[in-house]
């Protein structure tokens, strides 16, 4: 009760936002700073991602390795692999923006692999017929063909790179996230409002400069000469590069104490937990505000409010919300928890709503034909024929909330991500190491039941599009 | 003498966005029991005309009675009242694939259960009630599928589990669009045996579209015929009697076993 009190007390310090336009202006900088890192990273992540997509695509030799390389970098939570580049770059924004590359180059360059390899065939087997090599076939046929939809679904991680950038500063990596950070140690939680107000904003337009983009891929030209001064200009000096090989050196070899191995099945417990958990829980919740919101369900008078309120849920990253709760509800997966639920609830509820809205609409037609109310005909008809779906969107969550689960652990959720972070605070940096492999051995094992499950049930996999959403 | 069935009385539908009505000026009466062939080409307006039968599309003009009461598909409970009362079988087999067979069938007394019995059913099924959906699938000669996946059926048994789900509904009138369009003709045949002799032993009315008059004259007494929208002719045949022939392959069978 009293725990419900401080936290509801400590909400309310939230409000109202501090919009002062003095406060206001003192936000351009690091306003600023976050988009110029984002944009650097994005275009080193394309200028690695391409010609790497292209290599896999044309399946060039190595392409087994150069795969698995992605899949392993994509596996490290985008915050672990901040909190590495801070380590080794120092603090601030270059080491925000290394980060964000290698996360996004890795993940920009399974999709373009994808995408190459989905090319017409026809084309490219005359080019063979001529007698062009391997890779002659990957620039004069590959590219040009699938150019449109490589600049396309490089936009999708737009928005997705903004909200990474703001958790990245969190950590050291600068800019807004930096920012969050300090308005919250200081407890001026009012001007922490108006940091998630300034990010959900934020997210939004870059929301809608993707949707533009997607319509014209043709303007990302014009957005060149700005990223590439942005990276120029965030770019690690060459004596912080030296640096990190020793830094780096001085990780090796990763190793626990036998302390630190009688508490890790606690702290895998604690990670897992609060996967498992706010998966569920986001889950349960996202249910019911998908059958409100989905429009063949739901009057509009009701759905529209439901989905404005979904997209609020998921503008507003984990980790933000994370920072938001522990410092509200205190330290502890509990807090760690209800950050996973809240963001998870915001985007199943948004996938749900899809997938109920796609389903069949002939079974639905006859149930209904026998005089069956509403209840009856989303009991019979709609919930049974959107299930397999609804449970892929929750198994994809899951995956990704394994890794947040370790993210909000990093700002006092605890579990393996506060045994890291506290690990590189005492700068105990080969067990750090450690925290991070098993980090990525549980983000991988957890991947693979998953896939194992789906394939097991036969739950048919998404389009790319869902997915990247 | 006592009123039809079913009256349909200068009916005019137009659905929303069609841009000029796809049924005008239909009249017609139906007895309890009696079974119809709508014959005529695709896009005659046979599928509109069953819709606007079952309330699915609101009529432009006209009316139509069943049983008495006048349709209407603005009064919602009125609807559902109406709808329990005229079971459907649609042209594609549309069972709800990742549901059991029994779940499929039972779906037929959707409209007489309350929402909480119907949750009930849905993970707590009764003996009685599971032996009300097998009762339906014996008819239908499916009795050893009950517990089946509704997906994991063939084409002929979904279709089938249609018709048992009908026969739960105990429908006054039955609608079916083209129930043999997707069957290869030899089941087609045994489908509309299989149909017309249950609503024959339940003394349900059908209306059955088709687009094979040979199947139309086979197997139905009545035979209206409709083309752009209107009715252009409605013949009973009294001179041959009013029952099932059985379906050509079992004649051969028959005739193979007397052999």
């Amino acid at each position: 009760m009293n725990a419900w009190r401080s936290l509801l007390g400590t909400l309310a310090g939230f409000f109202p936002p501090d919009l002062s336009p003095h406060y206001l202006r003192a936000l351009l900088p690091p306003v600023a700073e976050t988009i110029g890192m984002t944009a650097g990273a994005m275009l080193l992540a394309y200028a690695v991602s391409l010609p790497v997509g292209l290599w896999i695509g044309a399946r060039l030799p190595g392409t087994r390795v150069l795969a698995g390389l992605l899949a392993g970098i994509r596996a490290v939570p985008d915050l672990t692999l901040a909190i590495f580049c801070v380590i080794a770059l120092g603090v601030g924004p270059g080491a925000g923006m290394l980060a964000l590359a290698i996360y996004y180059a890795a993940a920009l360059g399974k999709v373009f692999g994808d995408l190459c390899r989905t090319a017409d065939p026809a084309p490219l087997e005359a080019l063979r017929a001529a007698g062009a090599s391997r890779m002659q076939v990957a620039l004069v046929g590959m590219l040009p063909l699938k150019l449109r939809d490589i600049l396309s679904y490089g936009s999708y991680e737009f928005e997705s790179a903004i909200r990474a950038s703001v958790i990245v500063g969190a950590v050291g990596g600068g800019g807004l996230g930096a920012e969050l950070v300090g308005t919250l140690n200081a407890f001026d939680f009012q001007r922490t409002a108006t940091l998630i107000l300034v990010l959900v904003a934020l997210v939004s337009l870059f929301d809608q400069l993707a949707v533009v983009l997607r319509r014209e891929p043709r303007w990302l030209v014009a957005l060149l000469p700005p990223a590439l001064y942005c990276a120029w200009r965030f770019w690690p000096p060459s004596a912080s590069l030296a640096h990190a090989a020793s830094a780096f050196a001085g990780m090796l070899p990763p190793g626990l104490d036998a302390a630190a191995w009688r508490r890790l099945p606690d702290l895998v417990a604690q990670t897992l937990g609060m996967a498992v958990f706010g998966t569920a829980l986001g889950a349960a919740a996202a249910l019911p505000l998908a059958l409100l919101s989905a429009r063949n369900l739901s009057p509009v008078v009701i759905a529209l409010p439901v989905r404005r309120l979904l997209e609020a849920l998921r503008a507003v990253p984990e980790v933000v919300w994370g920072l938001v709760l522990v410092a509200s509800a205190g330290i502890g997966p509990v807090a760690g928890t209800l950050a996973l639920a809240v963001h998870s609830a915001g985007c199943l509820g948004r996938l749900f709503a899809e997938s109920v809205e796609n389903v069949r609409r002939e079974p639905l037609i006859a149930v209904a034909s026998t005089g069956a109310s509403g209840v009856a005909v989303a009991a019979y008809a709609t919930l049974p024929l959107a299930l397999a779906p609804l449970a892929v969107h929750t198994l994809f969550r899951l995956e990704w909330n394994v890794r947040q689960a370790t993210v909000v652990g990093m700002i006092g959720a605890g579990g393996i991500g506060q045994a890291l972070y506290e690990a590189q605070q005492l700068f105990f940096y080969r067990r750090m190491m450690a925290y991070l492999l098993l980090t990525w051995v549980l983000v991988v094992a957890v991947d693979r039941s998953s896939e194992w499950t789906r394939r097991r049930f036969r739950w048919m996999a998404l389009a790319p599009e869902e997915i990247a959403s | 003498m006592a009123p039809p069935l079913l009256r349909v009385h200068r009916l005019e539908v137009r659905p929303p966005g069609a841009a000029t009505s796809i049924c005008r000026d239909v009249s017609f009466d139906l007895a309890g029991g009696e079974r119809v062939a709508l014959v005529g080409p695709s896009g005659a307006g046979k599928t509109t005309l069953l819709r606007a039968l079952n309330g699915s599309v609101a009529a432009l003009s006209g009316r139509i009675d069943l049983a008495g009461e006048t349709v209407n598909p603005s009064a919602t409970g009125a609807l559902r009242g109406l709808r329990r009362r005229i079971a459907v079988i649609p042209q594609k087999h549309d069972l709800v694939e990742p549901l059991r067979v029994y779940h499929n069938v039972m779906a037929g007394a959707l409209g007489r259960w309350s929402d909480a019995h119907a949750l009930r059913f849905l993970f707590w099924p009764l003996a009685a009630e599971l032996g009300e959906a097998q009762a339906a699938l014996e008819r239908v000669g499916l009795g050893d599928k009950l517990r089946a996946r509704a997906g994991t059926l063939s084409g002929g048994q979904q279709q089938r589990v249609a018709i048992a789900r009908a026969l739960v509904q105990r429908p006054l009138l039955l609608l079916a669009d083209e129930p043999v369009a997707s069957l290869d003709p030899r089941l087609a045949h045994q489908a509309l045996q299989l149909l017309c002799r249950l609503a024959e032993d339940d003394g349900i009315a059908v209306i059955c579209s088709l687009h094979q008059p040979d199947l139309a004259r086979q197997y139905f007494p009545r035979t209206i015929e409709m083309e752009a929208g209107r009715l252009v002719g409605d013949r009973t045949r009294d001179a041959r009697p009013q029952t099932v022939p059985a379906a050509p392959a079992m004649r051969q069978e028959r005739a193979a076993r007397l052999a």
